[in-house]
């Protein structure tokens, strides 16, 4: 089985068996794992499910992952990632990015935001302000633009 | 912390003072400043502009009224673990006036707040805590033979900035809790404008003091939510940083306390968490400066909703968490650029620009195209 069928193997099992009736859940959305690619030889992705987004990194070879908690660097910035285990995939790293799902309306509006995540991931981040000047004078733009557009 | 750009014969003949002012070593001292910026959102390049403010800055004079509450805010302020925290929070501020603190008392008290509000119009900050009673003209309260809404209203007259600090200045808080005999009412409410709020019970010392030296370091308060809530601190929901978070995902719940889930650390969603409905960064700064597990879910305990305004002491704490439609807010801390430090901002950072980029996800979209203009805290100098 592919990567991504295995993650989806797992969390479908998982709403089955532990997440049904749990008024935190989606109806709207299902399991879905969106832009298997391989970084840094981990299989990256975003995977999706009706009760939360989040990135998801899957072993190499020797099947284990880092420390409970391991900050990844991408150029995007540092995210920090939890470790999980399920028989079907083994050990995992996952970085949370939307839970609760209730602002996705349906699965397409969910695969959007996943992609559009994927591609922001590897954007480099806009570059530090300087010392004495406000956050707030970085603009909403330029944050969107990495800093492309400021002049 | 790197010492990269950090001129260490330089600072020790130009700044001697802040080493003798604080009892701190140089080191200890930047590595507080670090922190702040972290704190902040703000990139590793601001500790040098957030030293110098609190060096050479002249400190600001703080008033601090006490109303209904428990002076559990003050305590999180000064019994924190780090040795250092409580002397730096009086010596970043000049502390003027506070009833907890201060050695005077009675007349004298009373004529201290006075001549410090005299010396430094327009200039002091005021910081509230507790909850303003206003029900039968506010009788409730009172200090000195004033009622809690005359002193505030007189001190917030002539104040450079307002924070309320805690849940009960923030919206009523514990006081509050219906049926509300005394007519509990937050410093927004009494003033009739809205001010920065550091809700929690208590709130993290951090956060008061990130809030505070960012007045110094750039002249006027952070950037703030709907609520008053700095966006540093008040962005993300507890459940987003939670280190429970993976087994949330997989969906392992402690059913019950003491159960096998409960100890082996699952999640606490069933035990009533509203970790998913709270802004707060209470999993990644923790509490007292006291190691890992030092905030509620990590000793064990549902998240009660305590910075929420609607859940914390409204909501019973064993109810499950109902799910309003949680959206990312306006705008998200900026990605914090480290110097080793790795910090949480990214995964916020991530989100919003997926939601803002992904157009068809039309609910997103609409929230995160929001402006904030909602949100101005008292200071003359307007958050952005």
């Amino acid at each position: 089985m592919s990567d991504a069928a295995l993650i989806e193997a797992a969390f479908r099992r998982i709403e089955v068996e532990r997440m049904s009736g749990i008024a935190i859940v989606n109806p709207a959305l299902q399991v879905e794992v969106v832009g298997v690619s391989v970084w840094q030889g981990l299989p990256l992705a975003v995977l999706i499910t009706p009760w939360c987004m989040n990135l998801i990194l899957l072993p190499d070879r020797d099947g284990r992952m880092g420390q409970e908690r391991t900050f990844y660097r991408f150029p995007a910035g540092d995210f920090a990632f939890l470790r999980g285990r399920e028989p079907e995939i083994g050990e995992y790293h996952s970085c949370a990015l939307f839970s609760p799902m209730a602002q996705f309306a349906d699965q397409q509006s969910a695969r959007a935001v996943a992609e559009a995540a994927l591609a922001a991931l590897f954007v480099p981040a806009t570059r530090p302000v300087k010392a004495g000047q406000s956050e707030a004078q970085l603009s909403r733009r330029g944050f969107l633009s990495g800093g492309l557009s400021r002049g | 912390m790197s010492e990269t750009g950090f001129d260490l014969r330089h600072s020790a003949a130009a700044f001697p003072a802040v080493e003798n002012r604080l009892g701190l070593s140089r080191r200890e001292f930047m590595e507080f400043c670090a922190a702040l910026a972290a704190t902040m959102g703000l990139p590793a390049s601001a500790e040098a502009a957030i030293a110098t403010a609190v060096e050479k800055a002249k400190r600001p004079s703080v008033i601090w009224l006490h109303f209904q509450e428990c002076t559990g805010c003050t305590e999180s302020l000064l019994r924190a673990e780090h040795p250092t925290l409580e002397k730096l929070i009086l010596d970043v501020i000049s502390l003027d006036y506070h009833e907890t603190l201060m050695a005077a008392a009675g007349h004298q008290a009373e004529a201290a707040r006075q001549s410090a509000m005299k010396a430094n119009k327009g200039k002091y900050v005021l910081v509230v805590e507790g909850a303003i009673p206003t029900k039968d003209n506010g009788i409730y309260c009172k200090v000195g033979g004033h009622t809690a809404i005359d002193m505030l209203k007189e001190c917030a007259a002539d104040a450079a900035a307002v924070i309320a600090i805690g849940s009960c200045a923030s919206w009523g808080g514990m006081p509050s809790t219906g049926p509300n005999p005394t007519g509990a009412s937050s410093v927004a409410e009494v003033l009739g404008k809205p001010v920065v709020t550091i809700p929690g019970c208590p709130p993290n010392p951090y956060n008061f003091l990130a809030t505070v030296v960012h007045f110094l370091t750039f002249g006027k308060l952070p950037a703030v939510d709907q609520l008053g809530r700095p966006k540093f601190a008040y962005s993300r929901l507890v459940h987003d940083n939670c280190e429970r978070r993976a087994h949330f995902d997989a969906g392992r719940f402690a059913m019950e306390f003491g159960d096998v889930g409960h100890r082996q650390g699952y999640c606490l969603y069933k035990l009533g968490c509203k970790g998913p409905e709270t802004y707060a960064n209470c999993p990644t700064i923790l509490f007292g400066d006291a190691g890992p597990g030092s905030w509620p879910v990590g000793c064990g305990h549902p998240c009660i909703g305590c910075t929420e305004k609607g859940v914390g002491f409204a909501k019973p704490v064993f109810q499950l968490a109902t799910l309003k439609n949680v959206v990312p807010p306006a705008s998200y801390p900026r990605i914090v650029e480290e110097q080793g430090n790795s910090s949480f901002a990214a995964a916020a950072a991530l989100a919003a620009i997926a939601g803002a980029a992904a157009g068809g996800a039309a609910m997103l979209a609409r929230n995160l195209g929001k402006p904030s203009e909602e949100s101005k805290p008292s200071a003359p100098d307007k958050a952005e």
